[in-house]
């Protein structure tokens, strides 16, 4: 196990290359430049700038210094904040990004798996076509869409939290949009624990384990339950990645100081390093996340335990 | 014969299905006395597995049954899963066909079998292991200690059948319903399971209910037969009476659809022709009418009952054999 790990870290090396090559390409060859919203500025000043950023070198010299920063640890600094580096960017963003992502993933887990195992237990019930209709209008319903409407009935109607803002990560001021967050991903993981559920619960082996005379409870824990964990883990995957690095709608509307409103304002901006940070971390992430859901999985199923 | 084990009444079993029902188990009607072996024989489809399933409760959920099962005086058909739960893997198993598919995959096969022992006997851990060994030797499975946590996936056919057989062992039941145990397996390993359940079944006095579609295998193992065709029961009665004056011309075909060790080699075997019926539209008349090559007008018509033709032998036909 320990071999397979360094492994997979050493291909996540040509991954990350090429993730960070296409980015500072893409982004170089998108029109504009971090200096065009100052307009009135004196235009040897606007050279002086594009000469101390290395701005002017060709896109290949500069790509080959950024990557000379980054294997020193050196993310470089942001082009338009400009008394602030790309490193303490992300450092303020990133807990604030964290903290809601992993809240919200936590309570769509335990809310999700909850309803579609009993949406699956008692298929084809009113229950489950109430749970079912629920998710499906979760899944559905944009967050731009509940995020406000949240904000309008427990924010300003009922005044009982607060609308927006991050507070030092005050809990009032978590709970409105971790909860928007959150609604889509309890619709999602709830519809892969039930289709999950209904396929095992189907099989011959849990045919066999009821004739054991186990009682349903046994059953259901040990023999049908295991198999659903796959389709969530690969689905928990990517999506934690995701919710860390931040939704830029929730934070847009929370006014939340996280990562996710950072990226978007850094790519209007072309601040290309704050850019490339992020989704250095966003890569670091999934590869990380990744590589944590196959060695799940051959704890789930024995037969693709890695060797 | 000795006393009355299971008695099954009037057994009908459906399916509902998209565009209508499946009659998969019509009007079954049979007992297996303690200590004997039943063979219920009969092509796929025939209804042999639903009703065993039936019996002990376990068909799916869009399936339903009815009728009366009485098992040691007590009526179990529909019974509530916590009646259902202190006979089942206890005094009434079930071997499955597919032993494959039938283990747990992401369960150690210990664990598997001590689950049982757990459940039902009340056994701690280390009896439970201790006692799920011993029956492994008795089914022959090679070197339980060392294979104990192994997963079904790392073990072969032949080896997990084995571990089927032990588990429907394990609480020493009275009553084993096999299901083509052996289908799976090669031809070497299927003699040594069959010879291994009959010396078992003389050893521990287990009814067993072994269905098939093998004659040979019923031959060989059972001391009654029950042949099924399209849900229903077309003929019962001893080994001997099948074999040597079946009564039923279904009975009949199959037998000489039989592969033979001594016929000639140039000759080809005689087939049955034609298909079994729709089970969702049967005719009115007997159902192997189609197929049969002694059919009169009468049996379009009209569906025979099952008539006693000799003493304990059963068949559903209007036709009057010879001998």
């Amino acid at each position: 196990m320990p071999g397979y790990i360094i492994r997979r870290l050493f291909f996540a090396i040509p991954t990350m290359f090429v993730i960070i090559l296409l980015t500072f390409l893409l982004m170089h060859m998108a029109p504009g430049g971090p200096f065009d919203d100052l307009v009135d500025i004196d235009p040897e000043v606007l050279a002086n700038l594009r000469a101390a950023y290395n701005l002017d070198d060709t896109v290949w010299k500069q790509f080959l210094a950024y990557l000379g920063g980054l294997l020193q640890g050196d993310l470089g600094p942001s082009l338009v904040y400009r008394e602030q580096t790309v490193g303490h960017i992300i450092a303020v963003g990133l807990p604030v990004s964290v903290t809601i992502g992993l809240s919200a993933m936590t309570i769509g887990l335990s809310i999700g798996l909850v309803c579609g195992i009993v949406a699956a237990l008692k298929h084809n019930s009113v229950l489950d076509y109430t749970l079912m209709a629920a998710a499906m209008t979760g899944v559905a319903v944009p967050t731009f869409v509940t995020a406000p409407l949240l904000i309008l009935i427990f924010g300003l109607y009922l005044s009982w939290l607060p609308i927006s803002g991050w507070n030092g990560g005050q809990i009032q001021h978590l709970i409105l949009p971790v909860t928007a967050l959150a609604i889509p991903k309890i619709a999602a993981i709830a519809r892969i624990a039930r289709g999950a559920m209904l396929e095992s619960i189907n099989t011959d082996y849990v045919r066999t384990a009821r004739a054991k005379g186990l009682g349903e409870f046994k059953v259901i824990v040990h023999h049908v339950l295991r198999p659903v964990f796959i389709p969530i883990t690969s689905y928990l995957g990517p999506a934690i990645a995701g919710v860390m690095t931040g939704s830029v709608i929730i934070e847009k509307i929370f006014g939340l100081p996280g990562i996710g409103r950072a990226f978007v304002d850094a790519a209007l901006n072309r601040d290309y390093p704050v850019v490339m940070g992020i989704v250095i971390v966003y890569a670091a992430f999934i590869v990380l996340l990744n590589l944590i859901v196959d060695i799940l999985y051959g704890f789930l199923d024995p037969r693709i335990r890695q060797t | 014969m000795s006393a009355t084990l299971l008695k099954c009444t009037d057994l009908c079993v459906r399916f509902a299905v998209k565009d209508g029902c499946v009659h998969a188990v019509e009007n079954l009607t049979f007992e297996i006395h303690r200590g004997e072996c039943v063979g219920i024989v009969g092509e796929s489809g025939s209804g042999k597995t639903q009703s065993v399933l039936a019996i002990m409760g376990l068909l799916p959920r869009n399936g339903t049954s009815t009728g009366n099962v009485v098992y040691k005086g007590q009526s179990i058909l529909n019974a509530s899963r916590q009646v259902m739960n202190k006979i089942r893997g206890e005094s009434m198993c079930m071997i499955f066909q597919d032993a494959m598919a039938g283990l747990t995959p992401f369960m150690q096969i210990g664990d598997q079998l001590c689950e049982v022992l757990i459940e039902h006997q009340g056994l701690n851990r280390a009896d439970a292991r201790d006692r799920a060994i011993e029956v492994l030797e008795i089914v022959q499975f090679p070197q339980p200690k060392r294979r104990f946590s192994m997963y079904p996936h790392e073990l072969s056919g032949g080896m997990r059948q084995r571990i089927m057989i032990a588990l429907a062992l394990l609480c020493r039941p009275q009553l084993i319903f096999a299901d083509e145990p052996t289908t799976a397996l090669d031809i070497t390993i299927q003699a040594q399971i069959l010879e291994f359940m009959k010396g078992l079944q003389k050893h521990i006095e287990t009814s067993i209910v072994m269905i098939t579609h093998d004659l040979g295998v019923a031959a060989n193992l059972c001391d009654r037969i029950i042949v099924m065709y399209a849900g229903r029961m077309v003929e019962s009665g001893s080994v001997k009476d099948i074999f040597f004056r079946p009564q039923h011309p279904y009975t009949q075909a199959l037998l000489r659809a039989t592969p033979r060790l001594d016929a000639d080699p140039d000759e080809d075997i005689p087939l049955i022709p034609g298909r079994p019926p729709n089970l969702q539209e049967l005719p009115v008349g007997c159902a192997f009418t189609e197929r049969c090559d002694q059919a009169q007008k009468r049996c379009m018509a009209e569906r025979p009952e099952l008539s006693q033709k000799f003493d304990d032998h059963l068949a559903a036909c209007f036709v009057e054999q010879t001998k």
